[in-house]
């Protein structure tokens, strides 16, 4: 008598575990289906021959897949964009990276004048909008001649990102033990070797999040790649992407096949970096 | 080995004073701990001696070399942690190797991993020089820890509180190897504890700290028994001492102590007190202070109101007649009750006296 007494709640507590799981299921799957669904309707499209294209109705796979479309890419030089691209991408970085991680060290574990104002400048910078400077900085960019340049292009994305790299990492050196530093230095480290010795090789998570801050911003940007430079050879992959849109009109092969190389690239270094996002790096070294 | 000196050395954060006029000068060998609550100044002082603080006045010395101004790379120092401050990206073979490669770029392969591995067999590390910290027990954390700090030969050894991490029993252990090992290098260690027993164990020499004041810097014997203040008396010692406030009368090695609650004689050698007669003070009664007998006419009678049993002796709480509680220790085997009779007599030089107002030791010790 008393045992199915027990048990009936217990089954309606396990059922109501299942319909919550199921819910949660039905909500992730919507969440990316819009998030998925533009790239994968691109993908499927620069798969499929022109006449395909705008058929109705459409079809989801492809019936006929090609890789025509990627073809007259790579006849028409789109590698040389994606080298830009990556040049400037990975110059932007390292150099993002290098600079930030010694602001932010300085800014977390050295007490000097005016480091308040320097972290209210770093804070104020990251709140100034993009475009409203974009014209200033070309003036300031040909009176030293870097206009239409990758160079030119790498230091601006570098110093558009240096106010948020400086912050992840300040953030991030923070909650490192402040201890093994003392330790490095005892152990005979100056500060600049306690930085690459210790503190950099504990502060993977940070360094990739800010790593893949600048990586985005630099591979994607668009508009200042577009005011900046102006000649073939500088032209970095999103202004090249928009000049196919502009020589082809309303060729969707070969745009959404140019879209798809480069998200390639950003989603791969996602991938390959994911693990770095777990914490816990530093787990072991301080007990108590 | 290398002498170690304070002239002077003041510390302050902000309002709050750290650290005030500290003078202490460590001879070349020996080991120092520096005892005291938290707050008390003793971390300051080590922090100060490692360069990881600087001082806002006084001078600093290792050696003969002032290190005010010296970063804590040059000072030739080596540090163990409380909490031990491994690199955690790295094995312990690189952890132990890692003070020789930072100081010199090009000492050989073959030498470091000699030191290393000497290094290891001391300290019972060579099975594990392939795993990473937090692959080891808190215990063989802490000796890697130790190793990195001996791996060089420094000018002076740091300790922060390295054994408070450490359950009880390990703590013994490693307290007998660190003793060793001292006996064994010869080098100047600078030991901080807030555990007066590590303190009394290891040290040649004691430098008590509170509020940011040196209180006493002497060695565990005479800090035990000699103590320059009521704060050194309370803090040392396993359990706190019985402070009695009263009036000595009496002279040449027979006193009389009266208090509120009782009278005591003081017979025997207390020539130390003989200055103080018609003096109000404060006496510190440590529990061997005193013997106990059941022999009628030793002493003071008292009464017993409590026994604690502890492996090697008894403790007992006794009641004078004036109802004045006193710790003595006794015999496991003497068989003392609750309740019983006792005779007290005090025993020779073991009874310090302080100025009830400012707390500071009277007596003139031979």
């Amino acid at each position: 008598m008393s045992a199915p007494l027990q048990q009936r709640p217990a089954r309606r507590w396990r059922s109501r575990r299942r319909t919550r799981r199921w819910a949660g299921w039905v909500i992730d799957i919507a969440i990316a289906a819009v998030a998925l669904g533009p790239i994968l309707w691109g993908l499927s499209t620069s798969l499929k021959p022109a006449p395909d294209i705008l058929a109705y109705p459409p079809e989801f796979i492809p019936s006929r897949p090609t890789l025509e479309h990627y073809a007259l890419l790579f006849r028409t030089g789109i590698h040389h964009f994606v080298l830009n691209s990556a040049i400037v991408s990975t110059a932007a970085v390292v150099l993002s990276l290098a600079l930030g991680s010694l602001a932010a060290y300085a800014l977390a574990r050295m007490a000097f004048t005016g480091k308040a104002a320097v972290m209210f400048a770093v804070m104020a910078l990251m709140s100034i909008p993009l475009p409203s400077v974009l014209v200033p900085t070309f003036t300031l960019l040909a009176s030293i001649g870097l206009t239409n340049s990758l160079t030119g292009l790498a230091l601006l994305y570098t110093a558009y990102q240096l106010p948020i790299v400086v912050w992840l990492l300040y953030g991030y050196f923070g909650t490192l033990p402040v201890e093994l530093e003392h330790a490095a230095r005892i152990d005979g480290c100056t500060r600049l070797q306690t930085l690459r010795k210790v503190v950099l090789p504990l502060s993977g998570p940070g360094l990739v999040a800010s790593a893949l801050f600048v990586l985005t911003f630099a591979w994607n940007d668009f508009v200042v790649a577009v005011v900046m430079t102006s000649s073939e050879d500088v032209k970095t992959l999103p202004v090249a992407i928009y000049g196919y849109l502009g020589f082809y009109g309303r060729d969707w092969g070969p745009l959404t096949a140019s879209a798809m190389l480069s998200i390639v690239p950003v989603i791969a270094v996602f991938i390959a970096f994911q693990r770095y996002f777990l914490s816990g790096m530093t787990g072991g070294s301080i007990k108590g | 080995m290398t002498s170690v000196s304070f002239t002077g050395v003041r510390k302050t954060y902000g309002d709050a004073v750290a650290l005030e006029a500290l003078d202490l000068s460590i001879a070349p060998g020996e080991f120092v701990a520096l005892l005291g609550p938290s707050g008390s100044g003793k971390t300051t002082t080590l922090n100060l001696l490692a360069g990881l603080i600087d001082a806002d006045e006084g001078e600093i010395r290792i050696g003969e070399r002032v290190v005010n101004d010296v970063t804590p790379d040059r000072r030739d120092i080596a540090m163990v942690f409380q909490n031990y401050a491994l690199y955690p990206h790295l094995t312990v073979f690189e952890n132990l190797e890692f003070p020789l490669k930072a100081r010199d770029r090009r000492v050989s392969a073959a030498e470091v991993e000699q030191k290393v591995e000497k290094v290891a067999a001391t300290l019972g590390l060579a099975e594990l020089l392939h795993r990473y910290p937090k692959e080891l027990s808190g215990g063989q954390q802490q000796r890697v820890a130790l190793g990195r700090a001996m791996i060089r030969d420094p000018k002076v050894f740091l300790l922060d509180e390295p054994l408070s991490n450490l359950d009880a029993r390990l703590r013994i252990r490693m307290r007998r190897d660190i003793k060793a090992l001292h006996e064994a290098i010869g080098s100047t260690i600078v030991y901080v504890t807030h555990d007066q027993a590590e303190a009394m164990t290891l040290a040649t020499r004691i430098a008590v700290f509170s509020n940011g004041r040196l209180q006493q810097f002497a060695t565990p014997a005479e800090i035990y028994s000699r103590p320059a203040n009521l704060f050194v008396a309370e803090f040392v010692g396993e359990r706190e001492p019985v402070l009695l406030e009263g009036v000595l009368t009496g002279g040449s090695g027979r006193m009389i102590f009266e208090t509120a609650g009782g009278m005591l004689t003081l017979d025997g050698a207390v020539r130390h007190l003989d200055a103080l007669a018609g003096r109000r003070v404060v006496l510190c009664l440590r529990a061997e202070a005193f013997r106990a007998g059941r022999e009628a006419g030793e002493g003071d009678p008292a009464t017993v109101k409590l026994v604690e049993l502890s492996g090697p002796d008894a403790l007992l709480t006794c009641a004078l007649p004036g109802g004045a509680e006193i710790c003595v220790r006794a015999e496991p085997n003497a068989g003392f009750a609750r309740g019983d009779g006792v005779w007290l007599r005090a025993l020779p030089d073991r009874i310090a006296a302080f100025d009830p107002q400012s707390g500071t030791a009277l007596c003139r010790w031979e």
